[in-house]
């Protein structure tokens, strides 16, 4: 028979027994769904770790405070990391060669009648540089192959000099928006503003930005922004020293794991952390660099392939058996039906391909099914798991073959019985 | 029409019952020419059952020698013997033997489909047969939408689209009323006039008159 012919006549054996095929499919839709569902949870994992870590440059290592759960609420679990440790580390740790840092803290920014109550960015004078190299917002319209350089980021005015962090001068940068809600129409530079009771220069303004991901276009404003030097934020917005995030900068890539250990004994000495009586030291900062990410990034794919591999095996055996148990029961119904075939000059190819095409329209339409099931089930996955749950591209060509194979697999053994079956004896089949 | 369609030489087959072995067909010889229209005869368990499976490559015979239009194809293997079927015989049976999911026409089709012909040739060719005994206007019915004559003579029709060598009828009246019985047998006829080859198994007398030949077999050998 031609292949569409051979294709009619598997679809017209499933559909005459509707209930039965949906019944012995479902083993299959949700062996299929829960590989969907798996490799969803894991690849939301990954995306989220990645969004998080993206823009750790190889040369960085990222400094956070060990967090802890006091009274319901996270607090550092020793000292805070603060601006002076980050200042000191340029001079004190020899593989440092810059350290990147930031706080933020709500506040008030008034000119004449207009005031925004908003995020108020303490930063180094490196921030613009930060953003440019990180990609993560570009100038709208920006061509994607135009590498981005940090003054294109700047539509009038400058960004603040080291001077000016170090000395906790008052000037401030504004994004294209916060401009745009203070001052109208006029020109923001030169202007003095007022960030709380403290008056502050306008010395720049950003270009209108848009985030660089185009999903994120819709949630994320990046030019709803205020940046202070962080010397200033800290005089102007805390009370006593804030935690502040910090990156620092190695000066050679190479020597990351010599650094890290500089780092932690730079930090070990300013935090007086002294070894425990079991020989451990109770630090309360974390150093993470690219390399830790991509390691333990590589562990939790291991172990998702390896859950993968037990849900698909799972999913094979259940779904394959079910199967072969409707198909089995289907060639001994149709005894003669084989019988009147082979009469007519079937060969052993036309009879397996039949009842083995039935098994696959069977697998194949479970697997079709189990998909549409799989992505409608993710949502749900996703409130389960913090939002953490995003469609794998992949998994849905590899759960489909995953189902196919398991037709193929377990319809062989009723075909091939079929096939052997003696015309003289099925022609007589009751 | 001096051509030999079948050739039989000396065949036997044997069964194996359980512990004995049965001689089903004893030193059969027969030969049967071209058009003509054979009817076979006798008690069951005389062998004749045995005799058409064996003509219609259904199984193998167990010593002597099959000729099927001067090809020998008593010995051949499993697949080959369904090209033989596929090509060279056409089945009539005795309870038609109809696909009920298919309509007539594609009951009709089926064999040319097992010879790897596309589907409108074959449709086309199946509409043609249908249309010889009479079925036109019932190409698209399901079997159990028709009579029991109509559905023998679907099956005709379908025994008659390979165009082959030899139609072999086992009781093809066997399930029809005597009326019904007479016009599938008047159908026969007229396609052994047309120069088909027919042989018609039978215990009926009056439907084996209708036959230009009678055999009679008893205990595995055909009587003369």
């Amino acid at each position: 028979m031609t292949v569409s012919i051979l294709l009619f006549t598997a679809w017209r054996g499933v559909a005459a027994n509707k209930l039965r095929a949906a019944l012995t499919m479902l083993g299959v839709i949700i062996g299929v769904a829960s590989v969907i569902a798996m490799l969803a949870l894991g690849n939301g994992a990954r995306a989220a770790v990645e969004a998080r870590f993206r823009f750790l440059g190889s040369d960085e290592v990222q400094i956070g405070s060990r967090q802890k759960f006091d009274d319901g609420e996270l607090a550092p679990q020793g000292k805070a990391l603060t601006y002076e440790d980050g200042l000191k580390m340029i001079e004190a740790v020899a593989l440092v060669d810059d350290v990147d840092m930031t706080v933020s803290s709500n506040g008030k920014v008034r000119f004449g009648r207009a005031a925004l109550d908003m995020p108020l960015n303490g930063v180094t004078a490196s921030a613009l540089e930060k953003i440019a190299v990180a990609q993560q917002v570009q100038p709208v319209g920006w061509p994607e192959d135009r590498p981005l350089t940090p003054p294109a980021l700047l539509s009038r005015g400058r960004f603040f000099t080291f001077a000016e962090v170090l000395e906790g001068a008052a000037v401030c940068v504004l994004g294209s928006e916060t401009a745009q809600d203070l001052f109208g129409g006029d020109d923001p530079l030169g202007a003095t503003v007022w960030v709380g009771r403290e008056r502050c220069l306008v010395i720049g303004v950003l270009v209108e930005l848009e985030s660089a991901d185009e999903q994120q276009r819709y949630s994320a404003n990046p030019n709803d922004t205020f940046y202070l030097p962080i010397s200033t934020a800290i005089q102007w917005l805390y009370e006593e020293p804030p935690s502040v995030n910090l990156t620092a900068h190695v000066t050679d890539e190479a020597q990351m794991d010599a650094a890290k250990a500089q780092i932690t004994t730079y930090l070990r000495e300013r935090h007086d952390i002294v070894r425990g009586a079991d020989g451990l030291y109770p630090d309360d900062f974390n150093l993470t660099t690219r390399k830790d990410i991509l390691g333990a990034q590589q562990e939790a794919a291991r172990t998702f392939s390896l859950l993968l591999t037990a849900m698909a095996a799972v999913s094979l055996v259940v779904g394959g058996i079910g199967i072969m148990n409707v198909m089995l029961v289907s060639v001994t119904e149709r005894t003669r039906e084989i019988g009147v075939r082979l009469a007519l000059g079937a060969r052993s190819v036309d009879i397996v391909g039949q009842f083995l095409l039935e098994a696959i329209v069977i697998s194949g339409l479970g697997g079709v099914l189990g998909v549409i099931v799989g992505v409608f089930t993710i949502p749900v996955a996703a409130t389960l798991n913090q939002g953490l749950a995003l469609l794998a591209p992949d998994s849905i060509p590899l759960a489909l073959s995953i189902a196919l194979t398991t037709g193929v697999v377990f319809g062989l053994y009723p075909a091939l019985r079929a096939a052997r079956l003696d015309p003289i004896e099925a022609l007589r089949y009751e | 029409m001096s051509d030999p369609v079948i050739e039989l030489e000396a065949l036997c087959r044997d069964y194996q019952m359980g512990t004995s072995r049965v001689r089903a067909l004893r030193e059969v010889n027969l030969t049967l020419q071209t058009g003509e229209f054979v009817a076979l005869m006798g008690a069951s368990g005389s062998g004749k059952s045995t005799l058409l499976n064996v003509l219609g490559c259904l199984e193998t015979p167990t010593s002597g020698r099959y000729f099927l239009e001067g090809r020998d194809v008593g010995a051949l293997a499993k697949d080959e013997r369904a090209r033989v079927r596929n090509q060279q015989i056409g089945f009539i049976f005795q309870s038609f033997n109809l696909l009920p999911r298919l309509s007539a026409l594609e009951n009709v089709a089926l064999p040319l489909h097992y010879r790897r012909m596309g589907h409108s040739a074959a449709q086309h060719q199946a509409a043609v047969a249908l249309d010889r005994v009479g079925l036109a206007d019932r190409a698209h019915h399901p079997p159990n939408a028709l009579s029991g004559g109509e559905r023998q003579r679907v099956a005709i029709a379908r025994a008659l689209v390979t165009q082959p060598a030899i139609l072999l009828a086992d009781e093809p009246t066997g399930n029809l009323d005597s009326a019904t019985g007479a016009e599938i047998m008047a159908l026969l006829v007229e396609l052994s006039k047309e120069g088909r080859t027919v042989l018609l198994v039978t215990h009926d007398t009056a439907i084996a008159a209708y036959a230009q030949r009678g055999l009679r077999m008893r205990d595995g050998q055909l009587l003369t």
